[in-house]
């Protein structure tokens, strides 16, 4: 065989078209041939990558009107359909199909040849609903249950017994439903849908030989010899609990999915608000029982827990695959190579004769499920030798696709302060930060089952995510709060002072804010497309519409493969406008952020007025892959701009491929705040509530100095702040970049302080000197504030007068947890639980404190994302 | 008279698989897509009711064939073409969708802008490749069912499906996704 004839039967080979003489010859050539074979190997890579885009497409029906049609066309009465949702329609169909075999066996005059026909409805029903389940249930595929469907139907027409029916209809048809209808339903129930299937396929009336046969065998080509799938088949999974609507907040999906039968007992009667909005339990001894019998989510997805009707598809089988590899390999071993690639497609043609003798076109098996089912076989001959993924030649190659691109998201980890001996080093500064982005992100990553990365907790942003209640002030720029008290969570035996110090902003009056030109630069690649992403932005910007002034001005740039001006400072005037374009942005392509950046600050300046806010507001999941993707080399090339005065705001949003440390990092230099937004509420929040904070800057540059006085405190920590630190000796540089505070807006620090005599009465000296330097933006002048930290502060606290002093210790510590720092001092998670549900008690209208609360409870046992 | 049920299973199994094979074609997914698949199965109606059962051979290539001939006369009819990019987005996005609804694991949205970057470059494939190929992802067809379907010989479709094969495949190697 030469080349040339070789080249030709490559797409033969992939799609098993060739015969067994010429298949040995090209397999033969293909070892010669290098550069044919990675030819091949490519090909059956795009073979995948296509047929898994193809059969990823959402299941498409025609319209009721169209089937109510056709039906009308064949013949059959309409007067069912109407009142019906479609899927049930095509269901309906089916059914009666079936329930017309008794009737075509009786009115057909040949015996022989109803039987032929019969088989080869039901053939098309089985795979039908192979089809259905695995083309667009995208669950896991229940097709036992399925057909129970089918066959309780048939039952209850013939023999009228309603009972049998409904069982399974419901968790069926039910799934486009609430979440709920995963848990209701439950294993329990839909095994027992399994089971009356069994008890029936034996029963129903006169199925002919050929009929019986259909329905097992049809799965069985699908699944040559596959233990896993047979285990799935024999016992289906729950259909996955679904959530409709882009408008429910992914993370309530999640939510929903993660819960456990025992516990959303429990809870579920007021599980119908998208937030984490519980009936609290306080008591965590109670709670610990039912916290038993939740089944931690398994990071690989294990079979047996009802989170799997959540992963997607691909995974399971990808997951099957691998282990399914393992033991044939240790199956296989020594048996001939041509054995192995034969055997399942035997089985396969084999129950292909037997379901449809006469379509086989009817019965066959997609492909691209035989493709991917017969991936052992693949996988455990290339798992022998590098050279093997040329003798497999059924089917398409699965192979795992993304296993050497970069997963996940991209965390930048930065070591936990140490304690500082104030002996040695009396100050600690650092830059006012207050962003709250971490806690956004960490919160999403609990609530869909993992404990974030540990890179992913600043645990200064954990810390001010939460409103300290801090009064409101007009007159001063900044007014500094400090409390302090024993650590509620320092070990055994130490005798640990936490002191909270809380610097407040200014607030802003209505008359004081000035008019705003927002550019908004907005990622649309495809990686946006997902509800979380880009849809959740534009709710997010209708929100901000409805807040801002008509003498603000927008410009709106997307940026993909390219940056695209959709608005050029369109006042607010033309909301309607506005809007229209906002919400007609679609996702696709690549990520230039570059170029939108650049774009975004050439308009920035154009449009420049000292008089007004200008601001870039980027949101992104950060993931930018054309262009200049570091942040530093983006912000290079828009420096000039952000010297005067250009600020951004960074909107990360999206989760799994979210780059945290590149957004991070860009809002850090870009002279802007950082908000991660994962659902409505916080947009709600960020948008709306923080509207004025985030546009208008009070102070620029803010950093903070805390000079201890080493006659009172032997050494001190300070919590978070990791990647704000400021060298001592330029606090006073005021050419350093440091933070940006908005009209009222906070920052709050936490340190844990060692005190020397604690046990001295009334002592006299003060704890140390809180200095609070920044610009002024009103003056553009450099200020500085100093606060005494005196005596009083430090006092005996409980949770029922100091709440958020508390609350501020359960979330720095909890994130400490979370952070695996060496200063946990051994706390526990249930710890935390308890001081943030006692102070949840004391604070029972505030929504943030008990989703802290939930999220402390949740996180224990949670498998750790990477 | 066909039998009614018969003629509604097979819109439930084909339905499907016709609309994403005509859309894909016709590179949009909008009423005219929907036209021809409900066209195409009142012909196998009248087909059935006229001729009989056993006058379709293979009722898979046959409702391709059908589709197809619909297809290739509404491009006649001098109706547009539009780059199948829409439609790609389109129907992307509605994957999207479904997918997100799924718990989001990492390395999904990868696989996402994969398959995204896949449907678009199958949409760019030129028309007499992108159809072999389809047929035989979407449907499975064997070379002798994609010649059937399309009017060709054996030979000739094994030899579109090599080059449209190829030219995917070096689409995707230059998108980054192979």
């Amino acid at each position: 065989m030469n080349r040339e004839q070789a080249e030709k039967l490559l797409a033969a080979l992939l799609f098993d078209e060739l015969d067994a003489a010429s298949k040995e010859e090209l397999t033969d050539y293909l070892k010669t041939d290098d550069e044919l074979r990675e030819r091949l190997t490519d090909m059956r890579m795009a073979v995948k990558v296509t047929s898994d885009a193809l059969k990823s497409e959402p299941k498409r029906v025609l319209n009721e009107d169209r089937l109510e049609h056709l039906s009308l066309l064949a013949g059959k009465s309409s007067h069912r359909t109407v009142a019906f949702s479609f899927r049930f329609l095509i269901k309906a169909a089916a059914v009666f199909a079936v329930i017309a075999l008794p009737a075509l066996l009786i009115l057909m005059p040949s015996l022989q040849k109803a039987k032929v026909s019969s088989s080869r409805i039901l053939a098309v029903h089985d795979s039908r609903s192979l089809y259905d389940m695995e083309l667009g249930a995208g669950g896991i595929p229940s097709e036992e249950s399925d057909g129970g469907t089918i066959y309780n139907r048939q039952e209850q027409s013939a023999e009228s017994e309603p009972q049998i029916a409904l069982g399974s209809e419901q968790p069926q048809y039910g799934m486009g439903g609430r979440g709920m209808s995963g848990m209701r339903g439950g294993n329990g129930s839909v095994v027992s849908d399994g089971l009356s299937f069994n008890t029936l396929r034996s029963a129903p009336p006169p199925p002919p030989p050929a009929v019986s046969v259909a329905p097992p065998a049809a799965p069985a080509t699908r699944t040559p010899i596959s233990p896993d799938a047979s285990v799935r088949r024999t016992n289906p999974a729950p259909p996955p609990p679904r959530t409709a609507g882009p408008e429910v907040s992914a993370g309530t999906v999640i939510d929903s999915g993660v819960q456990v039968d025992a516990y959303a007992d429990k809870l579920s009667t007021d599980r119908e608000s998208s937030q984490l909005k519980y009936q609290y339990d306080f008591s965590y001894e109670r709670l610990e029982d039912t916290y038993q019998n939740s089944k931690p989510i398994a990071v690989d997805g294990s079979v047996s827990t009802p989170l799997l009707g959540d992963l997607p598809e691909i995974d399971t089988l990808f997951k099957a695959s691998e282990m399914e590899a393992k033991e044939d390999l240790s199956k296989l071993k020594g048996v001939e190579q041509k054995t192995k690639d034969n055997e399942p497609h035997e089985i396969a043609e084999l129950s292909h004769d037997k379901a449809a003798s006469e379509t086989p076109a009817a019965a066959k098996p997609e492909p691209l499920y035989a493709g991917e089912l017969n991936v052992p076989l693949q996988r455990s001959e290339s798992a022998k030798s590098p050279q093997v993924l040329l003798d497999v030649s059924w089917g398409i190659v699965v192979d795992e696709l993304g296993s050497d691109l970069p997963l996940g998201s991209r965390f930048k980890a930065v070591p936990v302060n140490p304690w500082v001996m104030t002996e040695r080093d009396a100050l600690s500064t650092f830059a006012l930060d207050v962003d709250t982005a971490s806690y956004t992100l960490c919160r999403r990553y609990i609530s869909s089952g993992y404990l974030p990365p540990a890179g992913a907790v600043r645990m200064e942003e954990f810390i001010n995510y939460f409103n300290y209640q801090y009064p409101q002030q007009s007159d001063r720029p900044f007014r500094v709060y400090a409390e302090a008290a024993a650590s509620p969570f320092a070990g055994q035996g130490k005798n640990l002072t936490l002191l909270k110090i809380g610097v407040k902003a200014r607030t802003l009056g209505r008359d004081q804010q000035k008019p705003a030109h927002l550019v908004f630069v907005i990622d649309s690649s495809a990686s946006m497309g997902q509800p979380e992403r880009l849809p959740l932005i534009q709710q997010a910007l209708n929100l901000l519409m409805d807040n801002l002034t008509p003498s603000d001005r927008i410009t709106l740039i997307t940026c993909s493969d390219q940056a695209h001006l959709l608005l050029d400072a369109v006042p607010l005037s033309q909301q309607e406008r506005i809007r229209q374009v906002i919400n007609a942005i679609q996702p696709s392509g690549t990520t230039n952020l570059l170029a939108g950046l650049q774009l975004g600050y050439e308009k920035a300046r154009r449009a420049y007025s000292a008089r007004q806010i200008n601001r870039i507001v980027l949101c992104s999941d950060g993931v930018a892959n054309v262009g200049q993707t570091e942040a530093e080399a983006v912000l290079k090339a828009v420096a000039e701009d952000r010297k005067q005065g250009i600020t951004m705001t960074c909107v990360g949003v999206g989760y799994g491929t979210y780059n945290d440390a590149f957004m991070e990092s860009l809002a850090n230099q870009g002279d802007g705040s950082y908000v991660f937004l994962d659902s409505l509420q916080q947009a709600q929040r960020v948008f709306v509530e923080q509207l004025a904070a985030t546009l208008h800057t009070v102070a620029k540059d803010a950093r903070i100095q805390v000079s201890f006085n080493p006659e009172r405190v032997r050494r001190y920590r300070l919590i978070g702040y990791e990647n704000r630190d400021i060298e001592d000796a330029r606090f006073r540089d005021d050419t350093i970049d440091a933070g940006e505070v908005g009209s009222g807006q906070c920052s709050t620090a936490l340190y844990e302080l060692e005190l020397l005599n604690a046990a001295t009465e009334n002592p006299v000296d003060d704890l140390g000197t809180v200095f609070v330097r920044y610009r002024n933006v009103e003056t553009s002048r450099i200020e500085e504030i100093s606060s005494t930290l005196e005596n009083s502060i430090l006092r005996t606290r409980t949770v029922e007068d100091s709440p958020y002093f508390y609350l501020a210790a359960a979330a720095a510590q909890f994130a400490e947890v979370l952070r695996q720092s060496e200063h946990t001092q051994g706390s526990q998670l249930k710890d935390i639980f308890a001081v943030a549900a006692k102070v949840c008690q004391v604070l029972p209208l505030d929504h943030d404190v008990s989703e802290l609360a939930e999220l402390i409870r949740r996180s224990e046992n949670l498998p750790r994302a990477q | 008279m066909p039998d009614p049920g018969y003629l509604m299973g097979v819109v439930a199994h084909y339905q499907s698989a016709l609309l994403n094979y005509v859309s894909k074609m016709l590179g949009r997914g909008d009423q005219e897509v929907e036209d021809i698949v409900q066209e195409t199965f009142v012909r196998l109606h009248l087909q059935l009711s006229k001729k009989g059962r056993s006058s379709i051979n293979n009722l898979a290539v046959w409702l391709f064939k059908t589709a197809q001939n619909l297809t290739i006369d509404s491009f006649r009819k001098g109706a547009y073409r539009v780059k199948v990019l829409e439609g790609a987005a389109q129907s992307a996005r509605l994957t999207n969708e479904q997918a997100a609804k799924e718990l989001d694991v990492m390395g999904e949205v990868l696989r996402q802008e994969a398959r995204e970057v896949a449907l678009r470059e199958l949409g760019e494939l030129d028309e007499q490749y992108r159809q072999v190929v389809l047929l035989k992802i979407i449907q499975g067809m064997t070379l002798r069912e994609v010649a059937e379907v399309v009017g060709i010989s054996t030979s000739l479709a094994n030899y579109r499906l090599n080059k449209g094969l190829e030219e995917l495949t070096q689409r995707l190697k230059r998108a980054g996704v192979v």
